[in-house]
């Protein structure tokens, strides 16, 4: 599907040339956007891979309950990205929310916060995506935890190694192949989000969440600038697919070193 | 011991805002105000539900107009959901079979191919889609999202299908072609019942990724009669419906999903058995 014609002016098609991807390097809200992007994205990313790699750690080990936990940790991979925010939404009202009940009942705020702040918004946004995508994260480490033969293990622990240095100079050489790929997955994922965005926050306060998918969406629905959404589309892709790329790179090296 | 407190903060960590959401939904609307929280309602009701389902009676035509675009919804979402799984299911087993058994010019491409539209960031496509729709006039029904989904999700389903047919065993379908199977009949008597497991967890997948989907659906069937359970819930928070109402909608919302991907799970563990020598026992 060629983009290349929706160079359009409101109804009509201009050619108009690169006219369109220069607008859009240099307009302000799209540069705006991006740093945006990356740090929800650096966020989902740090969570999931921490959050999943705990999540891993703890459904490797041997306990009664253990395949029950495994079924609950996979709900919330079931739940839709759009539920989620619409989930969270509800927990984080700054009038009903549970969140905000929580913390009162505890006794550690007086007053029901307003979570979705212009400063917090992109975090919380990121922890409600964090919390859809995590599951997924953990059951690959979970795969690749799975495949370290035991005796390795036991060795260590005749070696005298306490359970910190058993998990750096042991567990980690050996996933972290699934790590990286779970890095992969998450960026790539944060990085097309778009759901969370338009029910959680609507890309509000102001800007404040307003992503590169969010800003297209903006660019096309509200401005009508085909163009130029079509433009920073590419540019979205573009960005997507170099990322695609090194981390392509840094996994074929890797595996060619060991 | 540690571990079990551990398990304890993971399974509220994942379950508890599926489970306030519960709460809210069968709550009534005064009552989700109150400070301190209510965790477990004074006056539980099933009237959201019974709302939507168009069991109760409307206090005012406001309110019972959101209930009856979520049941709306809901019905066109199982309308689009289901013709989606049934073809792409079909489009994706004939394709999986073809991929995962035989060499052809451009499988490599057609495959690299099939992943990038993946990695496209839905956003991206979406200008064209609406163009070429509202060009042939299909904006606002139901096959506009169906022929969408299936294009969308046959490529995906074709990736998983086509690693689990090159599995199955060659040699019994060698032995059907030999005692006189034409390609075809093969196909259908013997593939078939043994792919049955794995085509199956694919359409319970086709179902469950257009169930969920929303940009599409919101920009092909927002404010249409057709539009489907995810655009209609949120554009109740825009507006201002009463949040009992709207968290009923998403419990209905992820009933099925859920339901259907802990079944997709007790599959895909079916499927692993065959070949988990080296996973560790359960």
């Amino acid at each position: 599907m060629s983009l290349n014609d929706y160079d359009v002016i409101r109804g009509k098609m201009n050619f108009v040339g690169l006219k369109n991807y220069l607008d859009a390097i240099q307009d302000p809200a799209t540069v705006g956007a991006i740093p945006r992007t990356i740090l929800f994205s650096a966020t989902v990313v740090a969570a999931s891979v921490l959050l999943g790699l705990a999540m891993a750690l703890l459904l490797n080990e041997d306990f009664r309950g253990r395949s029950v936990l495994r079924t609950i940790v996979l709900v919330p991979w079931g739940v839709s990205e759009f539920a989620t925010s619409a989930i969270w939404r509800f927990i984080l009202s700054d009038s009903f929310g549970s969140l905000n009940g929580l913390l009162y009942a505890l006794g550690l705020i007086k007053n029901y916060q307003l979570w979705l702040s212009e400063q917090m918004a992109i975090f919380w946004v990121a922890a409600a995506f964090a919390w859809h995508f995590t599951p997924l994260g953990a059951f690959f480490l979970l795969a690749s935890l799975q495949t370290i033969p035991q005796d390795i293990h036991k060795a260590a622990k005749v070696d005298g190694a306490g359970p910190f240095r058993r998990f750096w100079n042991v567990t980690l050489p050996h996933i972290r192949y699934a790590v990286l790929i779970v890095l992969v997955l998450a960026t790539m994922e944060a990085f097309r989000a778009f759901d969370v965005f338009y029910v959680m926050t609507g890309g509000g306060p102001g800007v404040a969440t307003e992503v590169l998918t969010f800003h297209i969406y903006r660019q096309e629905f509200y401005y009508f600038n085909l163009g130029g959404a079509a433009a920073t589309s590419y540019i979205l892709t573009l960005i997507i697919l170099v990322l695609a790329a090194v981390y392509f790179v840094m996994l074929t090296r890797r595996r060619r070193g060991r | 011991m540690i571990t079990y407190f551990v398990a304890l903060v993971v399974a509220a960590w994942s379950i508890a805002p599926i489970l306030w959401t519960f709460v809210m939904s069968i709550s009534y609307e005064r009552e989700i105000f109150s400070v301190p929280t209510h965790w477990i309602p004074e006056q539980p009701t099933s009237y959201n539900y019974a709302r939507i389902f168009g069991l109760a009676y409307e206090a005012t035509t406001v309110v019972s107009g959101q209930a009856v675009q979520i049941r709306q919804g809901l019905v066109n979402s199982l309308l689009i959901a289901t013709p989606v799984a049934v073809v792409a299911t079909l489009l994706a087993s004939l394709a999986g079979y073809a991929f995962g058994r035989y060499t052809f010019r451009f499988k490599n491409a057609t495959l690299f191919a099939f992943l990038s539209t993946r990695m496209l960031p839905p956003i991206t496509i979406i200008i064209p889609y609406y163009f070429v729709f509202s060009q042939i006039r299909l904006v606002g029904t139901y096959q506009s999202l169906i022929i969408t989904y299936v294009a969308a999700i046959v490529p995906v389903l074709t990736w998983i299908l086509l690693g689990f047919f090159a599995t199955l065993p060659i040699e019994i379908e060698r032995a059907a072609r030999v005692d006189g199977c034409s390609r075809l009949r093969a196909l259908r008597t013997v593939i078939l019942p043994m792919a049955a497991p794995g085509i199956a967890a694919v359409g319970i997948l086709a179902f469950c990724l257009s169930w969920n989907e929303f940009l599409f659906a919101l920009i092909l069937s927002g404010g249409t009669s057709v539009e489907t359970l995810p655009p209609v819930i949120s554009g109740l928070f825009t507006h201002a419906a009463q949040y009992t109402l709207m968290s009923a909608a998403v419990i209905l919302s992820i009933i099925p999903t859920v339901v259907l991907s802990l079944i997709f799970q007790k599959y895909i563990t079916q499927l692993r058995i065959v070949d988990a020598v080296s996973v560790r026992a359960e």
